[in-house]
């Protein structure tokens, strides 16, 4: 999903998954689709590991920093 | 048109005051073909004709021709709230450049490799990227988690 070695399409696709999380889906009814979907989706993207991958994703973002900074 | 006619007009075509005794209301007058005080129609016209052709005004011709509402194609131009005040015919959104350029991968790997260049072209394709809707390939790949049922064909 994400792809370190392109910073600028990471951020990209970083975007896209803010747009997600932050949705507030509460303000859908109960028995609409999209309200299920994305409720399901949040679920699905703890389950698979989505969030240890963005603190994966974070860690490498801090060393190449670091790294930046030793030059 | 009366000496009142063409002050309105001169007002109408330039945006600037035109009192009874102005100059222009003269230089107009003088297409009267009849000497009664009074443009006929052919006289309006012919004072148009001389204006662009033999007096080689025709930049002012067409400034004074768009204050009265005049495209340059010497079309009305549609004014606010009609029904075809718009650029073009765009019946749905799939007509619309943004949804079709956010259907082109080739076109978003350009732009990710246009964001690798210095700050201006940077920051162009990152304004280019703001107008587009979400790229379908990223859209969905996310939506599904890399999880995409094998019956759906995205």
């Amino acid at each position: 999903m994400f792809k370190p070695d392109n910073v600028h399409e990471t951020s990209y696709v970083l975007e896209i998954l803010e747009s997600f999380l932050v949705n507030d889906y509460l303000m859908l009814d109960a028995n609409t689709d999209e309200r299920k979907l994305r409720e399901m989706w949040v679920a699905n993207f703890i389950r698979l590991g989505g969030f240890v991958e963005l603190v994966k994703l974070c860690d490498n973002a801090i060393n190449i920093a670091e790294d930046a900074t030793q030059l | 048109m009366s000496n009142v006619q063409i002050a309105n007009f001169v007002k109408g075509s330039t945006g600037e005051t035109c009192d009874l005794t102005d100059s222009r209301i003269f230089i107009i007058l003088e297409f009267d073909s009849n000497k009664d005080g009074k443009l006929t129609l052919t006289d309006f016209l012919e004072f148009y004709r001389n204006s662009c052709i033999d007096k080689g005004i025709l930049s002012t011709v067409r400034n004074n021709l768009r204050n009265h509402g005049f495209r340059q194609d010497l079309q009305m131009a549609p004014k606010p709230g009609q029904d075809d005040n718009i650029l073009q015919l765009r019946p749905t959104i799939h007509d619309m450049p943004r949804f079709k350029l956010q259907q082109n991968q080739m076109f978003f790997n350009m732009l990710f490799q246009l964001l690798a260049y210095q700050s201006e072209v940077s920051k162009e394709a990152q304004r280019m990227f703001k107008m587009l809707n979400t790229n379908l390939e990223k859209f969905w790949t996310l939506l599904w988690l890399d999880q995409v049922p094998q019956t759906l064909n995205i």
